[in-house]
């Protein structure tokens, strides 16, 4: 087992900066997802933890280990890829055998080992198949299976379930949680899906070109986002963010061209050295409802939209801005005049660089 | 235009293309086996008129006159082609793991052998090989043909590496393979179809090699030299006879090839 350290790693190709300085640390047995859009540098971070990629500078340690310059053969790491990269003129069998062979392990203990792997993976009664008679579901399994066959001190997953359907995907990921209970061994999980890394990580790395915007638990990063793009990366539907001008007016008030928000009294201090800027005013469609009249806000429905549990109304609240609220009882539909009820609570403010103000 | 008149203008254009690369072997094979009446007419026909083996019996039962340059022509085709996979496929797979343009730089590197003509480079070849003890023998015509297939082989096999999935090669690292075990128990297993063309198509070049051969034999003629000796004295129906021998085992490997050269073959290694 290990834990995982990354002191102030580079990546660059050619112009490019994959990775830009960071740090990051994973303690052992620890199931961490790393979360970003395309292009944040996700998989070049995988890819230099596994030692596929060289890092252009700083250190990657694994235990106490300084591996920053191992092969990956030297590092005892599993990795799964996205397509999986199943041996196609191996068996399933010889696939999971695949890396207990390479280290020359004995006959009656490879077999003794790919059996229970593929019993755990429910993959037994096709151990004689080839990669390509097999479904995506099971191709995913054999790829896992590789992984967990040689007991490596750390699992690299680079977006696993992302070529799956749905139904699939919502499947594997309960395994995938079993597998980490089971397994207790340190896992780092690639996604861009933030519903796949809301579930399954006990903790949430948010990638943004090539740093770490926010570490935390799932939870804490929904409701106590560190910054702008956290807050609108996290959730769906995403939450509504206005940029508003700071006044006071007996009370703290934002406005913006007819929208004006009187906030409560003790917002005040905080928002203070704001006087006559600019904030970003943000909330969760979920922390706001449509009321009949009243409200922090009001405005005309556009369109709901049914998302089975909750319905979500657009409601257009001047000046063509538009905020996604829940949409509560027997509200008047389209076209309704509605108020909008925002829970103090629940209001998040953000500076004009995108990070947060706390109040 | 519509369809029908579309298809059939297409057919015409392709029968017309393909009689125009088949009649001139045609004419081989109808002279290897027609009798000489047929051949010295003053209106030859273009059917075979009086059909006989006759030519075939002559040069088979020839012995060694016809057997010493078969063996040696297969034996270098072999060797040559052997020599070349063994040196090109290392080099094609380094290559190919070089950057884009790197890449295509050494490639043009390698071609800048084949942009010299081989009538002009052959004479200084055939110099340092009688220096070197190499004239007239199989291995020195081997390294001779080599010279004209590795820049093949190697653009062949630099392609196969290429596309070869990266992810197999980067899984078998991360199961614990060094560079080379995964080159031998993943790449190369499943890079063996494009592999084989390249083998053949090494063979085929030195197979039916006339220029170097020529300079470089004294005695001991390969193929293409016995078939230029029986057109030099006028022996049409032995020229006729030695080049449908020749053409035979180029027409199977063609074919072979064709069936080789088939996308698909690494599905269901790779999803998405």
């Amino acid at each position: 087992m290990a834990e995982v350290k990354l002191e102030k790693v580079s990546k660059k190709f050619g112009e490019l900066t994959a990775l830009d300085q960071l740090d990051l640390f994973v303690p052992e047995g620890k199931f961490y997802v790393i979360l970003g859009p395309s292009g944040c540098g996700k998989s070049t971070l995988l890819n230099c933890i596994a030692g596929l990629e060289e890092v252009s500078a700083g250190r990657v340690l694994l235990g106490c280990r300084d591996v920053t310059h191992r092969p990956p053969y030297r590092r005892n790491i599993a990795m799964v890829f996205q397509n999986y990269a199943l041996y196609p003129h191996l068996s399933v069998y010889e696939n999971i055998a695949f890396g207990l062979r390479v280290r020359k392990a004995a006959r009656e203990e490879i077999s003794s080992r790919v059996r229970e792997v593929s019993r755990i993976l429910d993959i037994e009664h096709k151990l004689n198949s080839y990669p390509r008679e097999l479904s995506g579901g099971q191709q995913q399994r054999v790829a896992t299976g590789r992984a967990i066959v040689r007991d490596p001190d750390l699992f690299l997953f680079d977006e696993p379930l992302s070529n799956l359907d749905a139904k699939l995907r919502i499947e594997l990921r309960g395994e995938f949680i079993k597998l980490h209970q089971r397994l207790g061994k340190t896992i780092m999980y690639v996604t861009h899906d933030q519903v796949e890394a809301m579930s399954l990580g006990e903790a949430v790395v948010v990638l943004r070109e090539g740093r770490v915007e926010q570490i935390s638990p799932p939870r804490e990063l929904y409701h106590d986002p560190g910054t702008l793009f956290v807050a609108g990366f996290i959730g769906t539907p995403p939450m509504n963010v206005l940029s508003m001008e700071v006044g006071f007016d007996g009370g703290p008030v934002l406005a913006e061209e007819g929208i004006r928000i009187e906030l409560p009294e003790r917002f005040g201090s905080g928002l203070e050295p704001y006087q006559d800027g600019r904030v970003y005013f943000g909330f969760r469609p979920a922390a706001a409802r449509t009321i009949k009249e009243g409200g922090q806000m009001n405005g005309r429905v556009v369109y709901t939209e049914s998302l089975g549990e909750e319905t979500y109304a657009r409601v257009d609240v001047g000046s063509e801005r538009e905020v996604t609220v829940a949409r509560r009882g027997d509200i008047p539909g389209d076209c309704a005049q509605v108020g909008v009820e925002i829970d103090e609570k629940r209001m998040f403010f953000f500076d004009e660089n995108g990070n947060r103000i706390k109040i | 235009m519509n369809r029908p008149v579309k298809r059939t203008f297409f057919w015409m254009t392709v029968l017309i293309l393909v009689c125009l690369l088949v009649f001139p072997m045609y004419i081989m094979l109808k002279i290897s086996v027609s009798a000489p009446r047929d051949v010295f007419t003053q209106n030859p026909p273009y059917l075979v008129r009086h059909f006989t083996l006759s030519h075939f019996r002559d040069v088979l039962a020839s012995g060694s006159v016809f057997f010493a340059p078969l063996s040696k022509s297969v034996v270098t085709a072999l060797g040559t082609s052997v020599l070349s996979l063994l040196l090109t496929v290392p080099a094609a797979y380094a290559i190919s793991r070089f950057r884009y343009r790197a890449r295509y730089g050494l490639i043009l590197v390698i071609f800048l052998t084949r942009m010299i003509p081989e009538i002009s480079i052959a004479l200084p070849v055939s110099i340092t090989f009688i220096k070197g003890g190499l004239f007239d023998t199989v291995f020195g015509l081997m390294l001779a043909h080599l010279v004209r297939v590795l820049p093949i082989s190697c653009f062949i096999l630099v392609g196969v590496f290429s596309s070869f999935p990266k992810e197999l090669e980067k899984q078998a690292l991360i199961d614990g393979a060094g560079r080379l075990y995964a080159f031998f128990k993943i790449v190369l297993p499943l890079s063996l179809r494009g592999i084989s063309v390249a083998g053949i198509f090494s063979f085929m070049f030195s197979w039916d090699e006339f220029i170097y051969a020529s300079y470089l034999t004294l005695s001991k003629p390969t193929m293409p030299l016995k078939m230029y000796y029986y057109i030099s004295r006028g022996n049409i129906f032995s020229s006729a006879t030695y080049a449908v021998i020749i053409t035979i085992p180029v027409l199977i490997f063609t074919f072979a090839l064709q069936r080789y050269i088939r996308p698909g073959y690494l599905s269901g290694a790779m999803k998405g």
